[in-house]
């Protein structure tokens, strides 16, 4: 049990997030969406299929200043998903660097100090290499901010956090499962559910909100991805899944990243 | 998934962590903390290797009527989900359907008050996951995973 001391609090705190399952109705039965998975079961299940060489999937480092909220918070995310990369690239120097970036986006976008603290848990763990408790700290990390947000009733920025996180992972997850050459893999990409779960989930924001131009660069991305895990959009309908939403993905995350003028 | 070490493992584990017995009486039932009973088997599970997946599910059950949930599941990924509910001597059945709505084979553990079924996905995506039980009247229930 003591391994799982350090995000005990968190997972209570999570239990206890109003909003946490959705329901919609599907065949004249009552279906809750209980929560979105992290990036870190992606790269599990793409772990068992190749064993990608994970440092290969870096980037250069992001600016940490955006003018907009919106755009702090998918950066945010694509970050956390670098974090759990690093995690499995087992680099310890790279969860801290990717740790102090995340809590100085999260900084921007006003959290607590309590969230904040977990910068220093983050860099303790990877002083330590403790793999499995890093990944529970950035789980609470990211949890914890996504919480902060909706205490601040910005649940658009915790949907943009997720959004960005998962656009990440979809880049390295497709660019590993075009390396692996595996259909399981590429099986693994083919996640237009979750996609259109968070589309969706933007969509309901309010008008202003949703056509911010950072939500609205993420909302068109997550239709682009839709249709590329479904049909290839057209564009290239002889590629992969994982080649076309690869380059979807990789526009996204590099715009995004871009530093403002 | 090694299901006769697993099982064993569970069942020795649980007489190690101790777990409170099910309520006894009404005022209990109406404010149970049934999320002590399924961290401390998940706890297990976690010294095994599984992850929290990030985050618990409750609400009540009404009946034999059961609780749908959708989860997204990948190939490959070993899967745990605990559950327990409110009703004394009550064990949760927890049934999951794969996305072609047919029931998965899944590993069971069951014990008084709770339950854990563990599965390997074989397909990636949108699975429902179900939990009900057999006593009359409305309790509680809380449901987490854990992956590997």
């Amino acid at each position: 049990m003591k391994l799982f001391q350090p995000i005990f609090f968190c997972l209570l705190l999570f239990v206890a997030r109003p909003g946490l399952a959705q329901s919609n109705e599907k065949e004249g039965q009552q279906i809750e969406v209980l929560t979105v998975p992290s990036p870190a079961e992606f790269f599990a299940a793409l772990d068992k299929i190749g064993k990608p060489d994970w440092a290969a999937f870096y980037r250069d480092p992001i600016p940490t200043i955006y003018q907009a909220r919106a755009l702090s918070a998918v950066n945010l995310g694509t970050l956390v998903t670098d974090g759990y990369l690093a995690v499995e690239a087992q680099d310890g120097q790279q969860v801290k660097n990717t740790g102090k970036d995340i809590i100085t986006l999260a900084r921007a976008l006003g959290v607590g100090e309590h969230v904040l603290a977990r910068g220093k848990s983050i860099s303790d763990f990877a002083d330590r290499n403790d793999w499995s408790a890093l990944k529970e700290e950035l789980d609470a990390t990211t949890n914890e901010v996504r919480l902060a947000m909706a205490a601040q009733r910005d649940e658009g920025l915790a949907t943009m956090i997720t959004a960005g996180a998962w656009l990440r992972a979809l880049q390295v997850g497709s660019r590993a499962a075009e390396m692996s050459g595996e259909a399981k893999a590429d099986e693994l990409i083919s996640q237009a559910y979750l996609i259109a779960y968070l589309r969706e989930d933007l969509d309901t924001l309010p008008e202003t909100a949703r056509n911010a131009p950072a939500v609205d660069h993420v909302r068109k991305t997550l239709t682009r991805v839709e249709e590329g895990i479904k049909t290839g959009g057209g564009e290239t309908p002889d590629s992969t899944r994982a080649a076309r939403v690869g380059k979807i993905t990789a526009e996204f995350v590099a715009s995004a990243a871009a530093k403002q003028k | 998934m090694k299901p006769l070490s697993i099982a064993l493992f569970l069942a020795a584990s649980c007489a190690w962590a101790q777990m409170p017995p099910a309520s006894t009486s009404a005022e209990k039932s109406e404010t149970p903390d049934l999320r002590p009973r399924i961290y401390d088997l998940a706890g297990v599970l976690g010294n095994e290797g599984f992850k929290f997946r990030d985050g618990a599910w409750s609400g009540s059950l009404q009946g034999a009527k059961p609780q749908r949930l959708s989860v997204n599941l990948f190939a490959g990924n070993q899967y745990w989900f605990c559950g327990a509910t409110s009703a004394s001597g009550e064990t949760p059945n927890i049934v999951l359907r794969d996305p072609s709505g047919q029931p998965a084979e899944m590993i069971r553990f069951d014990k008084a008050g709770i339950a854990a079924a563990g599965v390997t996905a074989a397909t990636t995506g949108r699975y429902v996951l179900e939990i009900k039980g057999s006593s009359p009247g409305t309790r509680d229930f809380c449901l987490l995973y854990l992956f590997k």
